[in-house]
C-alpha cells in the first residue's frame, strides 16, 4: 500500500522523492519479513515409532471378580506435543461400555492413573483401550489389553 | 491516530480471541478491531472506546466417535486511550483496555473479565510538503504491549480459560506501524500497515505475529465547529500460527489465518468533542484452519481533543 506514496504529489521536504520511495519500500518489506517469517516446528508430521504407551496395570489377561477395583496405570511419551488420551473399558462381545474417560492435555508425556470397580454379575471378556491423540488431524495410537471378569 | 488503532489491535489481538473447546482449534479471529480514522492530528486527545465482536467455531472432536465441538465467543472491550505530543513531531499514545470475554460451549461457559494488556507507542510524523488543496501525513511508530492483563496458562485450557479468551497474553510484544493519510478538499484516504511481533510468555505460549492493513476513504462535511466524516474501507488481518510451547517449537497449526473486512463508519465532531461509530463486516475468512467464523464487529467511542 505504501508503495503508492512516492507516486503522489508532495514529497518529503527533507528527502528526495527517490530516497523517500526507497525508505518506504525498505521499511515495508522489512516489516513484513520480520513479522511474517517462516515458523519452525519441532517435528513434521506424526512419527508413530516414537510414541510409546506403557501400561503397568492391569496386565494382559488379568482376571477380576465382582467388587474388585481395576487400577489403570501407565505412561505415555512422545518426542513432541501430544493432545490427549482416552481410556475405554468395554465388553468385547456386547460392546457395552463400562468406562469412557477422556483427557485433553498438552504435553509430551502423560501419567495415566484411573480405576474402575467391577460390578459385573456375569462372566465377561473385557477390552481396555488406551488411545493417544497426537494431533487434531486424526493421528492416534491405541494400546489394547484384554481382561476377564468372573464374578 | 491510526497508529493507535494498530496498537489497539495488537492489544486486542493478544488479549482476546476466539477459541474452541478443544483448545487447539482457535484463533484471534474476533480480535483486532480498529479504532478507525481519527482527525486533528495536531491535537492531543483522550477518549473511551467500546468494541464488541463475536465468533463461532465448530470442529471435529479430538476423540474419535465423539460429536463435533461447538463454541461461541463474545468479546466486549472498553478502552481508555489517548495521544499526547511530547515534541513537534513526536507523540506518545497509550491504550488501557478492560475486557469481558465469554466462551460458551456445550458443557460450560467461561467468563474472562478484567484489565487487559496496556499498550504504549511512540509515533513520529515525517515532514511532508503540503499544498493548498492537498494535505498529507505520514506517521511511523513503534511501541510495546505490556502484560498487564491476566493470563492463566494454556495447559489447563478447558478449565481455566482458553488462551485467546483470556484478558491478557502474558507477553511483552512489539508493535510497528506506518500510516499515511492524504486529504484533498473534502475527500481523503488513509493507508495503514501494522505489524505485531509477539514474544512467548512465561508459560511459553506464543501468539502468532500479526500483520494488519487498512485502507479507508473518508469525506468531510459540515461547518468549522461541527463536522461529519463518513468513511468506508477495507481491512485485512493476517496472523501466523500460535505456539503452544515456543521453547519446544510446538506449533499450533489450528490457529492463525487471514480475514478480510469491509468497514463503514462515521465521526461527528463538535468543537473539541467527537463521537464515532464503525461497523466491520467480514467478507473473507480463512482462520483457525477454517473452523472459526467471525461475525461483524461493532465499535463506538467518544473523545475529547485538547
Amino acid at each position: 500500500m505504501f508503495i503508492q506514496i512516492p507516486g503522489m504529489k508532495g514529497d518529503f521536504l527533507f528527502y528526495s522523492k527517490q530516497q523517500t520511495m526507497k525508505n518506504t519500500i525498505y521499511f515495508t518489506v522489512l516489516t513484513c519479513l520480520a513479522f511474517l517469517s517462516c515458523q519452525k516446528k519441532d517435528v513434521d508430521g506424526f512419527d508413530s515409532k516414537n510414541l510409546n504407551i506403557t501400561i503397568s496395570k492391569p496386565v494382559e489377561a488379568q482376571m477380576f471378580k465382582k467388587g474388585d477395583t481395576i487400577f489403570i496405570k501407565g505412561n505415555i511419551a512422545y518426542i513432541s506435543q501430544l493432545h490427549g488420551y482416552s481410556i475405554k473399558l468395554s465388553n468385547k462381545e456386547t460392546k457395552e461400555s463400562y468406562l469412557d474417560k477422556e483427557e485433553h492435555l498438552h504435553d509430551s508425556s502423560f501419567e495415566i492413573n484411573s480405576f474402575w470397580v467391577d460390578t459385573l454379575s456375569k462372566n465377561a471378556d473385557l477390552l481396555l483401550e488406551i488411545t493417544v491423540e497426537a494431533d487434531h488431524d486424526g493421528h492416534e495410537q491405541t494400546k489394547n489389553i484384554s481382561l476377564i471378569s468372573k464374578p | 491516530m491510526h497508529l493507535f488503532s494498530r496498537a489497539l489491535l495488537l492489544l486486542a489481538a493478544l488479549s482476546s480471541a476466539p477459541k474452541a473447546d478443544a483448545c487447539d482449534v482457535c484463533g484471534t479471529s474476533a480480535s483486532n478491531p480498529s479504532l478507525g480514522l481519527l482527525p486533528q492530528f495536531s491535537k492531543n486527545f483522550a477518549g473511551i472506546q467500546f468494541q464488541y465482536s463475536s465468533a463461532e467455531s465448530k470442529h471435529p472432536s479430538l476423540f474419535t466417535g465423539k460429536p463435533d465441538e461447538e463454541s461461541h465467543q463474545t468479546y466486549a472491550t472498553t478502552l481508555l486511550w489517548g495521544r499526547y505530543h511530547i515534541a513537534r513531531r513526536f507523540q506518545i499514545a497509550g491504550i488501557l483496555p478492560y475486557i469481558n470475554n465469554v466462551n460458551a460451549e456445550t458443557a460450560q461457559t467461561t467468563n474472562s473479565e478484567g484489565l487487559g494488556d496496556a499498550t504504549l507507542m511512540v509515533n513520529y510524523s515525517f515532514p511532508l510538503k503540503e499544498g493548498k488543496k492537498e494535505k498529507q501525513l505520514l506517521l511511523a511508530g513503534a511501541g510495546l504491549k505490556l502484560p498487564t492483563g491476566k493470563y492463566t496458562g494454556a495447559s489447563n485450557a478447558e478449565r481455566n480459560g482458553l488462551p485467546n479468551v483470556q484478558t491478557g497474553s502474558g507477553s511483552w510484544d512489539i508493535l510497528m506501524n506506518i500510516n499515511y493519510t492524504c486529504k484533498k478538499a473534502k475527500w481523503g484516504y488513509n493507508l495503514d500497515l501494522t505489524g505485531i511481533l509477539t514474544r512467548p510468555n512465561k508459560q511459553q505460549y506464543k501468539f502468532g505475529n500479526r500483520l494488519n492493513t487498512n485502507a479507508v476513504i473518508f469525506y468531510t462535511t459540515g461547518s468549522k465547529s461541527f463536522k461529519i466524516i463518513p468513511q468506508a474501507g477495507l481491512r485485512c488481518e493476517y496472523a501466523l500460527h500460535d505456539y503452544d510451547n515456543y521453547s519446544k517449537r510446538w506449533l499450533n497449526e489450528k490457529t492463525g489465518g487471514t480475514m478480510g473486512f469491509a468497514s463503514i463508519g462515521t465521526q461527528l465532531l463538535f468543537k473539541s468533542y467527537g463521537i464515532k461509530a464503525n461497523l466491520h463486516l467480514p467478507f473473507y475468512q480463512n482462520y483457525a484452519a477454517g473452523y472459526v467464523h467471525s461475525n461483524p464487529r461493532y465499535e463506538g467511542g467518544f473523545f475529547i481533543l485538547f
